[in-house]
């Protein structure tokens, strides 16, 4: 039955996918053909002559267009350019001053860093603290000492008073 | 004859409706084609959120918002090259290196260059090295809170960090990861034969250009390959609507390569002379502001990824800096993939995107949990 069937179609070439295999298998081949002469001397030496007649005609243009430039009172390119580059190198320069006043700002953080961690820093803690000690003590027994003294020299002072004028008297 | 080209029906009137059926089928697909090209808006590129962090002149410096915890304290600075745009390392949500890194828990930064002008025409390798890269990299770090970078140089954007790894050491370049960059310039493939020809000058020019103009870098790029990027393109395409296939990333991908930048004629110059020509950068012999750069003196653990079928930078340029460069941790790894196919299309996202995640992993520091 299938066999029957099989004789029983009609078969066609796709005109359509014909072209397309056609076409990509072709493109495939150009591609390396052309990949393969663009690589020789001969291919580079004559772009070479039209790109150097390119640049000559190049030349005489830019030569022409920059003379009239120069006489004509319109700003040209390079004017305009020239303009461009002074705020582009004003930009440089606060750029450059950004990037020191972030260096000097790294090294001062470095350095209180530094200063932070120093293992000495602990000896110098201690002996602030005795210092600390130390003083109250002293003002401690000073207090101590200024309250005897103000207890001892009251009445000296009170005599004072009686021998020797104010001196606003004495004025 | 191949079955795939054969109409098999039972009848000669069902033959002919399965001829009507694709020629209809081909006129829409012709048709929406032609829109395509014509009339559709470009996609959205480099969507994934950042801030600029610093600006200079068109340049400017992008931080990656964190889409996820951040695990790495060693933060992941971008450099593109000076030709096309850097938004191809984030080109569209699910196929992005930014996205991938950010979602992986790196801090992750960008620099993008900007459209150089008729101004920026003076500009040199010195330049970039000194006046853009090494103070991005200060401020990655500073932003990072950490006294080591990792960097990503993407073709010249590689060439370029050489230079940067070279000259400065602060802050310590602890990663530097190459994707397809050219360290050594001789046999460059098809440059090798055009830029050493006798008759290819390029103080000839840069002298009459000053600046080169995007359509001679587009030019230069495209006839590597002219059938394939100048028709290939475009019957690509075609070929994608035909089979019914997504055309979105046919779109962003276009977009990309179409989308160049002018090149500074300075910078061009040594571009060409320097490295191209004279091959001095493996021989110690670039000499930027009056310091020389010595290929030896990077320290850095180094990840070279290279594309087997690059007809850009060559399996071997990139190759080469495990040979010259100075650090003891290289490894090397080569994908069956183009120029792009680093960071777009399957193998970028399946192997590349996972492998530089896994590589940095084990040379970043951790953060550790709270």
């Amino acid at each position: 039955m299938d066999y029957k069937k099989e004789q029983a179609r009609v078969t066609m070439i796709d005109p359509y996918k014909l072209w397309k295999k056609l076409y990509f298998n072709n493109e495939q081949v150009w591609t390396a053909a052309v990949r393969d002469f663009i690589n020789t001397d001969l291919f580079a030496n004559s772009i070479d002559l039209v790109l150097n007649t390119y640049l000559q005609y190049l030349r005489f243009h830019n030569d022409l267009v920059d003379r009239f430039t120069e006489e004509s009172p319109l700003a040209s390119k390079r004017d305009v350019a020239r303009v461009a580059e002074l705020v582009v190198s004003l930009e440089n320069k606060v750029d450059g001053m950004e990037l020191d006043f972030e260096e000097i700002s790294d090294s001062l953080k470095d350095n209180l860093f530094g200063v932070k961690n120093d293992p000495s820093q602990d000896d110098l803690i201690g002996r602030i603290a005795k210092l600390e000690t130390l003083m109250k003590d002293i003002n401690t027994n000073l207090t101590a000492l200024k309250k005897q003294m103000q207890a001892t020299t009251k009445p000296v002072r009170a005599t004072a008073k009686k021998d020797t004028p104010p001196k606003s008297e004495n004025k | 004859m191949a079955d795939d080209i054969l109409i098999k029906k039972d009848s000669a009137l069902q033959v002919g409706e399965a001829l009507a059926k694709t020629g209809q089928d081909w006129w829409a697909a012709t048709a929406r084609w032609w829109e395509v090209l014509a009339y559709d808006h470009k996609p959205s590129t480099g969507t994934s959120p950042k801030e600029i962090l610093w600006r200079k002149n068109k340049s400017k410096l992008y931080h990656y918002q964190p889409t996820s915890d951040r695990l790495y304290r060693t933060p992941v600075l971008m450099i593109y090259a000076l030709i096309n745009k850097p938004y191809v390392l984030d080109l569209t949500p699910g196929s992005s290196l930014v996205e991938y890194l950010v979602k992986e828990g790196y801090d992750v930064y960008l620099l993008d260059w900007g459209d150089f002008q008729w101004e920026d025409r003076e500009l040199t390798y010195s330049d970039f090295v000194y006046d853009y890269i090494a103070p991005a990299a200060r401020r990655v770090a500073r932003n990072a809170g950490s006294a080591e970078i990792s960097i990503i140089g993407y073709c010249m954007g590689g060439t370029m960090s050489t230079l940067y790894a070279s000259l400065f050491n602060k802050p310590t370049l602890r990663n530097l990861i190459y994707l397809a960059a050219p360290i050594d310039f001789s046999e460059a493939g098809a440059y090798d034969v055009w830029l050493r020809a006798v008759g290819y000058d390029p103080d000839r020019i840069v002298d009459a250009m000053e600046l080169i103009p995007t359509g001679f870098m587009d030019w230069g790029t495209r006839m590597l390959n002219p059938v394939a990027n100048y028709l290939g393109t475009y019957t690509r395409l075609w070929k994608t609507i035909e089979e019914d296939k997504d055309e979105h990333f046919w779109k962003v991908l276009n977009k990309w390569a179409t989308d160049n930048i002018n090149f500074p004629g300075a910078a061009y110059r040594e571009w060409i002379r320097d490295f191209y020509q004279h091959n001095k950068l493996i021989k110690n012999q670039i000499t930027l502001r009056g310091r020389r750069v010595q290929l030896q003196r990077i320290k850095a653990n180094l990840l070279a990824l290279v594309g087997t079928r690059d007809h850009i930078a060559l399996p071997h340029q990139t190759a080469a800096a495990l040979t010259y460069l100075g650090g003891n941790d290289k490894t090397y790894l080569e994908y069956p993939v183009g120029h792009g196919g680093l960071v777009l299309g399957s193998v970028a996202l399946d192997q590349v995107f996972p492998d530089i995640a896994d590589w940095l992993a084990d040379r970043s520091e951790h953060i550790e949990a709270e």
